[in-house]
């Protein structure tokens, strides 16, 4: 032991343990001498006494057995209350630490609030776009189709319905396959009132190929997917739920879908949706005339498709692609050039959207790594104004562990009171993403700061705890060996203490420096986005949507009436109507412009 | 008070011999009184300056033992009325 550092008796567990089944044996051992004495004393000789005491006392074995481990049970609960006391201890002490200085307080939480929050969120993101499972069964199994138009270098091209058709007859590596559509808002009218919903059209083998099974009534029948079929409907949980106040008796019931009514006959399960739609109110089926599968000019088909049991993504895309090469010879005109894009659904919907994700996960895992170290160095810098304190505490008989949990739990009051912070700020990051990110970013609907979200968050508080307490601890053991004396001259504690904060001013700045670049880089292609010339200008044009029912001509004096009222309203340049926005839409590419549009100016992307 | 001095207190002369506890079933109880917090244990040196085990009885003992005391006065008392000769003939 050197000089200046002191000892205090102090019993780790396992020889409290030992003690106290030692005090046992000892308290025992004294009674059988007691009794042995006693017997001696009433004229017994000596073995005659024993044996008289062994018979009234009893098994001495097993009443050392029993009492040794009722002994080191309440050991062990009194070892826990301890442990209790001084955990309430340490904490009671960091926060009143934290409150002598609390402008460092404040800005330590402020500082850490940011790192866990810009974690949680950007968790919470791509938690729910790239790790949370589809709702699907088996989603792994699960590809979407295209054709690979590779004259016009459109890789994401729809199906023709006899291409389509075809694939259906020959595959041997799909177990299923069915059309669908993203969705889009529409007018529905029920019981004669209209109202905006988001349906999808799909195909009746859909549901078979997703494998979902309705929470009420039924999906759709193969008679229900022909011309001239009964139309049906299911709608969505969300929908039954806010719209026909979960009643049971909305099977049946009739919705007005572009005058035509179709007949409800499920109840999908809660989150239900189609691919690469957030969210979809009613679901019908689509009603192919039999002519029309002989179309192969006419491009309108989404696929989705199951892969057989055993089946590999690649030997589905070479069959797809094998079978397209024949059509290419047998329909020259149709389809030349004609390829297939086969996609697993995870890539299909997230596709470039992973690697963003991924790289903003570490920018903000820099981002708290900076934190972490800033807040370190700070804690390390008062770890040297309170070495005395340290150093009397040691000598006041403070062991090790005991001034290793103090620093820990002023580094766990910073952190537990940033990540608090931080989770609020998550949730306004993750809330403003969802408003925001609804055009660029699929699957949003998901994205919340659910259960392993929040387990995320609380796992990096605790990282942050150890990342930013640790070293500081050390330093406080470091001051326990270091007697008062060494704390007045320059000590070599003293220097590694100054080489460790230097260091950590180093890494600091680099990651910084890291993530000033990476911003930059970021900012500069935002930047060239912007200034790409979309071919129209969008200075004060604004938008709106609506829908139409009855038949063609009757919408065209419609929309030519709606037009003719807003361009004579004051304020009003130009009014135009299109049936879809130039750069907009879910999943495809190519835009048609309306011909009853009215100087719409339509764009072709790529 | 040590466990030795309360067994010869069970066999002394005011139980009449009638009360034979197993030495170390009294152990076994002591113990379990303390760790119910109505005894407490503190060491210290016998009479003949061994390291000896003393027991006190705790607020909490005391009134259990009250407690337990008067319920078992009821009880004799009862019994006596049930068991009393005039009523038994």
């Amino acid at each position: 032991m050197r000089p200046g550092e002191r000892r205090t008796p102090r019993v780790p567990g396992r020889d409290a343990r030992e003690q106290a089944r030692e005090d046992v044996d000892s308290e025992l051992e004294f009674h059988l001498d007691r009794l042995i004495e006693s017997n001696v004393r009433r004229g017994m000789d000596e073995a005659t006494a024993r044996a008289e005491a062994l018979k009234r006392f009893g098994d001495p074995a097993r009443a050392r057995a029993g009492l040794g481990a009722r002994a080191v049970a309440r050991e062990r609960r009194l070892r826990h209350t301890r442990h209790i006391d001084e955990l309430r201890q340490d904490v009671r002490q960091a926060v009143r630490s934290q409150a002598r200085s609390p402008v460092f307080a404040l800005a330590a939480i402020a500082t850490l609030a940011i790192g866990i929050g810009a974690n949680t969120a950007i968790f919470g993101v791509a938690h729910g776009i790239l790790f949370e499972p589809l709702p699907y069964a088996e989603p792994d199994r699960l590809a979407l189709l295209w054709q690979d138009n590779t004259l016009e270098g459109d890789a994401r091209y729809p199906f023709s319905p006899a291409n389509y058709r075809d694939l259906v007859d020959r595959t041997r590596t799909l177990a299923a396959v069915a059309v669908y559509q993203p969705s889009s808002e529409v007018t529905v009218a029920i019981d004669g009132t209209a109202e905006r919903v988001r349906s999808t059209v799909v195909s009746t083998e859909f549901f078979d190929v997703v494998g979902v099974q309705p929470a009420l009534g039924r999906t759709f029948r193969p008679d229900e997917g022909v011309a001239g079929g009964p139309p049906v409907a299911v709608i969505s949980d969300a929908y039954w739920r806010s719209r026909f106040a979960a009643d049971p008796a909305v099977l049946g019931r009739s919705v007005e879908l572009f005058g035509n009514p179709l007949t409800i006959v499920g109840v999908m399960p809660r989150g239900f949706t189609v691919p690469t739609s957030d969210a979809v109110d009613i679901v019908s089926a689509i009603r192919y005339a039999p002519e029309s599968w002989t179309v192969r000019a006419r491009h309108s088909m989404r696929v989705i498709a199951r892969l057989r049991e055993g089946a590999t993504l690649e030997g589905a895309r070479r069959e797809a692609n094998d079978l397209f090469a024949e059509l290419e010879r047998l329909h020259p005109a149709t389809n030349r050039g004609m390829r297939v894009t086969l996609l697993d659904l995870r890539t299909a919907l997230v596709g470039d959207v992973r690697t963003t994700l991924l790289i903003l996960l570490g920018a903000a895992a820099v981002v708290l790594l900076v934190a972490c170290a800033n807040i370190t160095n700070l804690l390390l810098a008062r770890a040297s104004e309170r070495m005395r304190e340290f150093s009397i505490r040691a000598a006041l008989g403070a062991g090790r562990g005991r001034l290793i949990r103090q620093v820990l739990a002023e580094s766990a009051v910073l952190a537990l009171a940033g990540g608090a912070a931080g989770l609020v700020l998550a949730r306004f990051i993750i809330g403003a993403v969802r408003t925001l990110g609804a055009a660029s970013l699929p699957m949003l609907n998901r994205v919340d700061l659910s259960g392993p979200v929040l387990t995320f968050a609380l796992a990096i508080t605790l990282a942050t705890v150890l990342l930013v307490g640790l070293l500081p601890a050390l330093q406080g053991v470091r001051a326990r060996a270091t007697a008062l004396r060494d704390e007045m001259r320059g000590s070599s504690a003293g220097r590694v203490r100054l080489r460790t904060r230097r260091v950590l001013v180093v890494a600091q700045v680099a990651m910084s420096l890291i993530l000033l670049v990476g911003a930059t880089l970021l900012i500069r292609s935002y930047r060239a986005t912007l200034a790409v010339d979309p071919g129209f200008t969008t200075d004060r044009v604004l938008t709106f949507s609506l829908t139409k029912m009855g038949d063609a001509a009757e919408r065209v004096r419609f929309f030519e009436e709606v037009e003719r009222q807003l361009a004579v309203l004051p304020g009003v340049d130009g009014v135009g109507a299109v049936s879809m926005l130039p750069l907009t839409g879910a999943g495809g590419r190519r835009r048609r412009t309306s011909s009853a549009s009215a100087g719409g100016t339509g764009s072709r992307r790529r | 008070m040590r466990n030795s001095d309360l067994t010869r207190a069970s066999r002394g002369p005011g139980s009449h011999g009638l009360l034979e506890i197993d030495d170390a079933a009294l152990y076994q109880s002591l113990h379990r009184l303390e760790d119910r917090g109505c005894v407490r244990s503190e060491w210290g040196l016998s009479d003949n300056n061994r390291r000896a085990k003393y027991y006190t009885l705790t607020p909490r003992g005391r009134k259990a033992l009250t407690r337990e005391n008067e319920s078992w006065r009821t009880y004799v008392q009862a019994v006596v009325t049930v068991m009393a000769p005039e009523r038994a003939e």
